[in-house]
């Protein structure tokens, strides 16, 4: 883990909600894209449709650049597999790849609160570079929160 | 990296549309998300994995995040997010750590054409930087034009 240097660490999570609530976070993410609290921002997505077979991978990245001028890019891949396991296989490959692992290393003497954070994306397994351990600077312990 | 390292994955067709920078507003990323929440709800999108990184250099703030949606064994469908969120106060650290963020989740896009240039026969698709080599990589060919 490449340990950096942090003085403040949330993390946020919520689970086992309805699916429909995958709109009010993107509505977030928006939000925080057009007030300029992401001055950029790339989202990679993988998703798969059984009905019609199709794995689809998306890029979309967005920035504000030094001009102030806000750009905004896509990128869209559509592949329909037709062998069943293959189907499923393609899928599980890249959201594999685009996991977020983070595990929390909680403060002994402040439970609840981690001490340290390590983040990476995708498999560990198969990756020199196993991520980042984000470690707080000073007496300044971050805050686990649950939506 | 050579061909014989790629999943190979065969399908029957294929789409890649894209859109630069150039004409596209930053408020149009909003009809992105939309139009993939439109997707998700309709039931189009069976499973869904979507993660994203931000910055903010003025406030030296990196938020790594990711959401999904996830369907049962009886069709039952539900969601999950996780964020995290840290302020880096070394400049360095923090478009480094930016940077590799980037590098890992980013995915990646190879078109080969044929005789036709405006046919796509091969498409290689793939997610990161490639630190890792073989079953990160994918593969994905169209059928051979008759």
């Amino acid at each position: 883990m490449w340990p950096i240097t942090v003085t403040r660490t949330e993390i946020q999570q919520n689970s086992d909600h309805a699916a429909s609530e995958t709109r009010a976070k993107l509505l977030e993410i928006a939000d925080n894209i057009e007030s300029g609290k992401y001055r950029t921002i790339s989202l990679s997505m993988v998703a798969i449709d059984d009905e019609n077979r199709l794995v689809l991978t998306d890029l979309n990245a967005g920035s504000i650049g030094l001009d102030d001028e806000p750009k905004t890019v896509w990128s869209q891949v559509s592949a329909q597999i037709v062998d069943e396991t293959e189907l499923t296989q393609a899928y599980q490959a890249f959201a594999l790849d685009l996991r977020l692992n983070y595990e929390s290393i909680e403060d002994t003497n402040h439970p609840n609160v981690p001490e340290v954070v390590n983040v990476s994306f995708g498999n560990e397994e198969d990756d020199d570079f196993e991520g980042f351990a984000f470690v707080p600077s000073e007496a300044v312990h971050p805050q686990l929160k649950s939506g | 990296m050579s061909e014989d390292e790629y999943w190979k994955v065969r399908v029957t067709h294929i789409d890649h549309s894209e859109a630069d920078g150039e004409h596209r507003y930053l408020g149009d990323l909003r009809l992105k998300l939309m139009e993939i929440a439109d997707k998700v709800e309709a039931g189009i999108y069976d499973e869904l994995s979507l993660n994203y990184f931000a910055n903010n250099q003025m406030q030296q703030t990196i938020t790594v995040g990711q959401l999904g949606t996830t369907q049962g064994e009886y069709g039952e469908r539900g969601s999950y997010w996780e964020e995290v969120k840290v302020h880096i106060p070394e400049e360095v650290h923090f478009t480094d750590t930016y940077r590799a963020f980037m590098e890992d989740a980013t995915i990646w896009l190879d078109a080969y054409s044929g005789d036709d240039p405006n046919t796509v026969e091969e498409l290689i698709v793939f997610v990161g930087d490639n630190r890792s080599e073989g079953d990160t990589t994918k593969f994905i060919k169209t059928p051979q034009k008759s």
